[in-house]
């Protein structure tokens, strides 16, 4: 709590207590028949301690000219209400404003200081070494290529490569995800890891304004200076509510009475009344408390929401377009098949890794991995000669006079061999040997574990089409989506088809449909900003995917798209609630108090109480 | 040009809205956007920063008079 906040609490409680002294002596000591004034004065007492400021700044607002200010209305609803004889509502009335306030006070500076934390990543500072010393300077006068040193327990202040040294990072702060990770020489490390365990030298790579840390800071800043429909619905309802509700009570507490000849005190207590639900409070604080809270929520979850509008709209989603290579896959290739024949399993991949040993393809390298995993001995490499890579086709090779060929189909071919084409997702790499065929080994791409878990949670969250893009063949998109429950494919698609079809989807559908892109390559960029939402992956995406989407996702997790919708559903459902409630709460107190059913204790509710529950409800959002 | 001015003493988010009203009715400033959540103004304008600030300042003493101003 802030001292200013503490000054109030200390005088909200010495006013209770003086209020309960007022009381007492009013209802219990005073006799019946003494002066009003000896009652009144306790009151008085209370009232001045809680509300010396909200007067003072009644005072200065009324000589400015402004009538419609909150502190203005109350202090003349408190003394209104003494001037008609309700002294302890007159207490109540300023007393419950004051605790209103504080309330509401310290849930947005709470809420402030962990949406600071949370942005303070990285490090303002960073030991640099210059001249062969170590000195700490700003981070922003590092230029990139200088060495920096991060010793364990500090964070990494600028995106770099680690060049000496290995050690254990936290990137929680990035990416949400707990489990540390293990980086080692030559790998990049991301500003805003935390250094667990060794001291590495890291080569800048970035400047600190474009450094991880600092993006992902200026996107959650900006996401919070964007207005959504919400908040310009509040903002032309707040202008016209106080106005309205402040003519309405002097019409009731002046003219009714004037004109109908009507017990003046009673009218006024009634316009009062009106005066305390003036302030439409409760309303306004929660749009914009509940936008920072979810948005800083996503980012802590390693999910940058780059606007409120796309937290806004992103619950309405009933469609996902998905890339395929990289989003729903891991985008790395992996023996997915081993099919010998003539020979066993090691054999035939003691062969293939063996002489795949010499190419740089992806796909070779996919054999070699899996060999060296699986502890296959690959010595057999060194005796290999007259290596020739025929590109396209795969790669041949002389061992122990014969030859040896790895490579797809036009490979044995064309040296004499026929077999079945095999219809099998993924890529075919056939083995042989001299005049034997040994089998073959496919090679796919990983589906990311928790696809199809991602997939599932989108169809409970109301998602009904889930369609992949792809520029792979048909055979190897089918088998990916019926492996993770994706229920249409389009296959073999040039980059402009992903986005004629992005664009054809965006003019057929309804109005309240959205519809998400997902995907990471230079290619879809274009579909990623024509869709309602894009989002990049942020560790696969290029950085122009990342540059045009709404949303990126820093871990490339699918399984944060439902994560983040349902987060959407959380913070709208709140915030409709909190609007809808508090509107209906003072519509009507205000009919009750016209026609004075209602009473002050009543009016302070709708005030104060719809005010605290709204900020309550609005904190739920982090849960 | 955009100018970004830090408002410090933002009681409440509905005061942030009147204050925000009130600067875009102001005739040198094309838009202003106020962050109740930041306490960050952005204005549009072609005033000059230090002006703009004054003729701020005294609308926010207006409407808000608690309320401070400065340039970010």
């Amino acid at each position: 709590m802030k001292k200013k906040q503490k000054t109030e609490l200390i005088k909200i409680l010495i006013s209770t207590v003086l209020f309960i002294v007022a009381i007492i002596v009013d209802k219990f000591i005073l006799p019946k028949n003494v002066s009003f004034i000896f009652r009144l004065i306790p009151y008085i007492l209370s009232y001045i301690v809680v509300s010396y400021n909200v007067l003072k700044n009644a005072f200065i607002n009324i000589i400015h000219g402004s009538i419609f200010d909150e502190q203005f209305l109350m202090t003349i609803a408190g003394i209104g209400a003494f001037f008609v004889g309700e002294y302890p509502e007159a207490v109540i009335i300023m007393l419950f404003y004051q605790i209103g306030e504080l309330f509401q006070d310290s849930a947005v500076e709470s809420s402030r200081d962990s949406i600071k934390d949370l942005l303070s990543l990285a490090p303002e500072t960073a030991n640099v070494i210059r001249n062969g010393e170590t000195v700490t300077v700003k981070a922003s006068d590092i230029d990139i290529g200088e060495l920096i040193l991060v010793k364990p327990g500090e964070k990494v202040p600028l995106d770099g490569i680690v060049i000496s040294g290995n050690s254990t990072f936290d990137t929680s702060a990035l990416t949400g995800e707990s489990v540390p990770v293990n980086i080692s020489e030559n790998e990049l490390v991301l500003s805003a890891s935390l250094n667990m365990t060794n001291a590495v030298t890291v080569k800048v790579e970035k400047k600190y304004e474009n450094s991880t840390a600092t993006l992902i800071t200026q996107t959650v800043e900006k996401a919070i200076e964007q207005k959504p429909k919400v908040d310009k619905f509040i903002t032309r309802f707040a202008k016209y509510y106080t106005p309205i509700v402040c003519i309405m009570a002097v019409i009731v507490s002046v003219f009714v009475p004037l004109v109908f000849k009507l017990n003046i005190s009673e009218w006024v207590y009634r316009g009062l009344m009106l005066l305390v639900i003036s302030c439409p409070c409760a309303l306004v604080v929660s749009v914009p408390l509940g936008f920072f809270i979810s948005i800083g929520c996503a980012a802590k979850n390693g999910i940058l929401v780059k606007g409120c509008s796309t937290m806004e709209i992103i619950k309405n989603a009933t469609s996902v377009y998905f890339d395929k290579t990289g989003t729903l896959t891991k985008g790395n290739f992996a023996v997915s098949k081993i099919n010998p024949q003539k020979i066993d399993e090691k054999g035939l991949l003691s062969f293939a890794a063996s002489i795949e040993k010499y190419s740089n393809h992806p796909i070779a390298k996919a054999i070699c991995t899996y060999a060296e995993n699986t502890g296959i001995l690959t010595d057999m490499a060194n005796e290999l000669s007259d290596i020739t890579e025929i590109p396209g086709k795969g790669i041949t090779a002389l061992y122990n006079e014969k030859q040896l060929l790895a490579g797809n189909t036009a490979l044995l071919f064309d040296n004499g061999f026929s077999i079945e084409e095999i219809k099998k997702p993924g890529t075919v790499i056939h083995i042989a040997f001299g005049q034997d065929y040994l089998g073959y080994i496919l090679i796919a791409d990983e589906i990311k574990e928790n696809s199809s878990k991602a997939i599932d949670k989108l169809y409970s969250l109301g998602v009904k089409n889930t369609v992949m893009l792809t520029g792979d063949n048909s055979l190897t998109a089918q088998n990916v989506a019926k492996r993770v429950g994706i229920r249409k494919v389009y296959a073999k698609l040039l980059p402009d088809e992903k986005y004629n079809i992005i664009t054809d989807v965006m003019k057929q559908k309804e109005q309240h449909d959205k519809v998400i892109f997902v995907g990471d390559g230079i290619n879809d960029s274009p579909s990623l900003s024509r869709a309602d939402i894009g989002i990049a992956m942020g560790r696969s995406g290029t950085d122009i995917a990342i540059e045009v989407a709404d949303v990126v996702i820093m871990d490339d997790d699918i399984e944060k798209i439902p994560y983040l919708i349902a987060l959407s559903k959380k913070t709208m459902n709140i915030m409709m609630w909190n609007i809808v409630f508090s509107l209906t709460i003072k519509a009507i107190v205000f009919i009750l108090s016209i026609f004075g059913i209602s009473n002050m204790w009543f009016a302070i509710f709708a005030d104060v109480g719809t005010l605290i529950l709204a900020i309550l409800n609005t904190l739920r959002i982090k849960k | 040009m955009t100018i970004v001015f830090k408002v410090k003493n933002l009681d409440c988010a509905n005061c942030a809205k009147k204050l925000e009203r009130a600067i875009n009715k102001l005739k040198n400033v094309d838009s202003a956007n106020l962050v109740f959540m930041t306490g960050k103004l952005i204005v549009e304008s072609n005033e000059d920063a230090n002006v703009l600030k004054d003729i701020i300042t005294k609308t926010a003493m207006k409407v808000e008079p608690e309320a401070e101003i400065e340039l970010a």
